[in-house]
């Protein structure tokens, strides 16, 4: 009971206001449309370029760019929205001049920027969710002209691949001359360290620690020789000539053999003389003769060299001589001990110098080591861009001339236009009801003032009334079949005829009913 | 035949005068059962006769006086009223109401009108409306009549109220009002009123004296009158009056304890439950 005379309230409430529900739904829904049918057509070319990954594994040869597709595509997308190249684009296809009106600069870039389009195709969604790799991406622009939007998409995917390959090049470029730069730096460096050891070891030769033990050798030799020295001065000076030289072996034997010798020519001169007068008689050969002629030179000779030998080594002189020949011997191997000596104390802070210059040199040499590593694998790099072998953008499809424009959508501006209208004209409604504060019915007054109307009289109409009332009822039908014909014209003419748009609307239920009755259907 | 008639004599001695007097009186432009029962009613007493008028059916009908033809079901609801209205003017033994409104256009003279062609229907009911709207008044060109006289100027000190009065039929008559004036409130109030209160009485001896007075929020005509009558019905427009107004009046009137009832006028509600 409630809600059947709830509805009748709101049924009431209809016919009361219906007219503001109409009016205002007509009068929205007829300028919505005639604003979607002057609004300009405009035509939406686009072009699909893929993102082709690179062919040769990323193991065997790593590419420089790493940063993933998306990534870069922003950083296009963002350089090619770029003011200066969206007025270049313009320019160059003298776009946004209709019919001779001038826009300024910032309007030319403002609507570039809403018609272009970037939108990425990722496949994150059906495969792998953790990369998200996008495996290509759609360029459109929208203008009024068909031929031009293709054109200017065009234009803008040459711009993405050329600004790709170049970006790519640049940076693999960058990173290879880096890393060359550095190498050159390190080299120098290098350079400078080698340079600085060696000064140190020509600078600390005697006191270098790789000479150490044959030092320490020398030393005991020489300490050695100043012993025997000290014995030989001992000798020396006790008078003893034979005991007074450590070389009294030797000056005795030279003297001995002198000794010798002097009785060898002695011998054969005797004999010279003895066989003088064979010779003469000719009982001696003569050719024994010239031998022991020569023998007796030799031995002169000998003898000669011997007493030099004597004389030179003096010691056969005196023993004083003898003594202070020696001693200066002995301070001058002294003097090399000591500098030894000297030497081998230096040794370890020399050594510590020298090992921590040869550690930063050793350090240097393992940067430089790793430096020229990757120095190779940027060339590696650079490489497979120059080859084009790295991650590429692909053109897969061109952007084609348009046939159909994409704005402005009428029928959706159409239906949204009279679902506004009556929208509004529903909310007229309610607020004129919510402002409405009068007595309708019985059921009002008996709320507001508590009382019983003591009759309710009905709406009392003339003759003339409802005959008025008939020609609206029959010029509101009128209408109605009016416009609905009207429409009908204008879809048959304007849209699709009406049978081709029966048989798809046909084909469309077809696709919707079950099985079973689709083959009675057929 | 003849008990049957017996039987309805017995419930209503009236009735008997119908066949005496029936033809005789009844005025011509009245609906053949209007004059059976108008007729039934003597009105020799007063020395003087109102002016009898005609009344054209589709004047009637074009300002929406159904109750006279009856062929608008809606007059059905005026016969409700009538009833309601007479029972409690039985109980109580009033004779004097006014019919008022909060505001103008809600309908009071179309229904004051109506009810009381209803109620002069009724033989043992003699009725008289008397037009006190004296800024606006309506009476006279709703039932379509040319008066010879006017309430106002008899107020004012013109005229004779006999020549106000024209006799509808021979249950109603009817006091015309044409003048538009000023000083209404005053005129309300002034001693001439309680004249034409004496007149009516005197000259009519009516069982129901109707007063169409202007809508309350207007002006005080109807607080001022109020004091004079037995009881007012309030008539609201639906979809017009609002709560405040209505509430304010309802108010006014209670405490004047002068409300009989308030009448819903233009109701949406649907005519085609009165066929039956």
């Amino acid at each position: 009971m409630e809600q059947e005379l709830d509805l009748r309230s709101y049924f009431a409430v209809l016919r009361r206001r219906y007219l503001y529900l109409v009016i205002p739904a007509i009068l929205i829904c007829g300028s919505v449309a005639v604003i979607a049918y002057l609004l300009p057509k405009i035509y939406q070319a686009s072009a699909t370029i893929l993102v082709e990954t690179q062919q040769i594994p990323t193991d065997l040869a790593a590419p420089t760019v790493t940063a993933n597709a998306a990534e870069r595509i922003h950083v296009i997308q963002q350089r090619l929205l770029a003011r200066d190249n969206l007025l270049q684009i313009a320019n160059k296809f003298s776009l946004y001049d209709y019919e001779g009106e001038s826009r300024s600069p910032t309007s030319i870039v403002e609507n570039m920027r809403d018609a272009i389009d970037i939108e990425q195709i990722d496949v994150s969604s059906r495969t792998s969710r953790r990369d998200g790799s996008v495996i290509g991406f759609t360029v459109s622009f929208e203008y009024r002209n068909p031929t031009t939007a293709s054109r200017v998409t065009n234009e803008l995917v040459q711009s993405i691949l050329s600004q790709n390959v170049e970006s790519r090049l640049s940076r693999a470029t960058e990173t290879s001359s880096f890393f060359r730069s550095q190498l050159d730096d390190l080299r120098q460096r290098l350079h400078v360290a080698e340079q600085k050891i060696a000064n140190f070891k020509r600078d600390n030769n005697a006191a270098l620690p790789e000479t150490l033990p044959d030092r320490r050798q020398q030393l005991d030799q020489i300490n050695a020789k100043i012993g025997e020295l000290n014995q030989r001065i001992q000798l020396a000076s006790s008078s003893d000539p034979a005991l007074a030289s450590a070389d009294g072996g030797d000056l005795q034997s030279l003297t001995y053999s002198l000794q010798a010798q002097k009785i060898n020519l002695d011998a054969y001169q005797k004999k010279r003389v003895a066989v003088g007068p064979l010779v003469q008689k000719g009982y001696f050969p003569k050719n024994q003769l010239a031998e022991l002629d020569r023998q007796i030179g030799v031995t002169k000779v000998q003898i000669a060299s011997l007493e030099a030998q004597i004389a030179s080594k003096g010691g056969a002189t005196l023993n004083g001589d003898l003594v202070s020949a020696l001693k200066s011997q002995r301070d001058e191997l002294k003097e090399q001990a000591n500098a030894l000596n000297a030497n081998i104390l230096t040794t370890p802070t020399v050594q510590a110098e020298l090992s921590s210059l040869e550690r930063d040199h050793q350090s240097l040499q393992s940067e430089y080591q790793q430096s020229q590593a990757k120095l190779e694998d940027a060339i590696t790099g650079e490489r497979l861009e120059q080859d084009r072998q790295a991650e590429r953008f692909e053109v897969i499809e061109q952007a084609s001339i348009p046939t159909r424009p994409t704005k402005p959508n009428r029928p959706r501006i159409i239906m949204a236009g009279s679902f506004g209208g009556f929208a509004f004209g529903a909310g007229l409604v309610v607020l004129l009801e919510m402002f409405d504060n009068s007595i309708r019915t019985a059921a009002d007054l008996e709320k507001h003032v508590r009382l019983k109307p003591i009759a309710e009289i009905p709406y009392v109409s003339t003759i003339a009334e409802r005959r008025r009332g008939r020609w609206r009822f029959a010029l509101v039908v009128i209408v109605i079949v009016g416009v609905i014909i009207g429409m009908l014209t204008a879809i048959h003419f304007y849209y699709m005829p009406l049978d081709v748009l029966a048989d798809r609307v046909w084909q469309q239920i077809n696709i919707w009913l079950p099985i079973s009755s689709r083959l009675i259907a057929h | 035949m003849e008990h049957i008639r017996e039987a309805l004599l017995k419930a209503d001695p009236s009735l008997g005068a119908v066949k005496k007097e029936g033809a005789a009186r009844s005025p011509a432009a009245i609906a053949p059962e209007h004059k059976n029962e108008a007729a039934s009613v003597p009105l020799a007493q007063p020395a003087w006769k109102p002016r009898q008028v005609e009344l054209e059916s589709h004047h009637l009908e074009a300002n929406r006086i159904v109750s006279a033809a009856m062929d608008d079901p809606a007059h059905v609801s005026f016969n409700i009223l009538r009833t309601r209205v007479q029972k409690l003017q039985r109980d109580r033994n009033w004779k004097n109401f006014v019919v008022t409104s909060p505001t103008q256009g809600c309908g009071k003279t179309m229904v004051a009108v109506n009810l009381a062609f209803s109620m002069a229907r009724n033989p043992n009911c003699r009725t008289v409306l008397v037009d006190l709207d004296l800024r606006k008044p309506s009476v006279a060109k709703t039932l379509g009549i040319a008066s010879s006289g006017s309430i106002g100027q008899f107020l004012q000190g013109e005229g004779r109220a006999e020549s106000c009065f024209v006799q509808i039929n021979p249950n109603l008559i009817v006091g015309l009002n044409v003048d538009r004036t000023r000083q209404s409130s005053e005129l309300v109030q002034s001693s001439r009123m309680g004249e034409l209160l004496r007149f009516v009485v005197d000259s009519f001896a009516p069982d129901v004296v109707l007063y169409d007075l202007p809508p309350m929020r207007s002006s005080d005509d109807a607080l001022a009158f109020l004091p004079k009558i037995d009881a007012a019905l309030l008539v609201v427009a639906s979809g017009t009056t609002t709560v405040s107004e209505l509430d304010e009046c309802e108010h006014q009137l209670s405490h004047l304890d002068k409300l009989l009832g308030i009448v819903i006028n233009k109701s949406a509600r649907d005519t085609r439950d009165y066929y039956y």
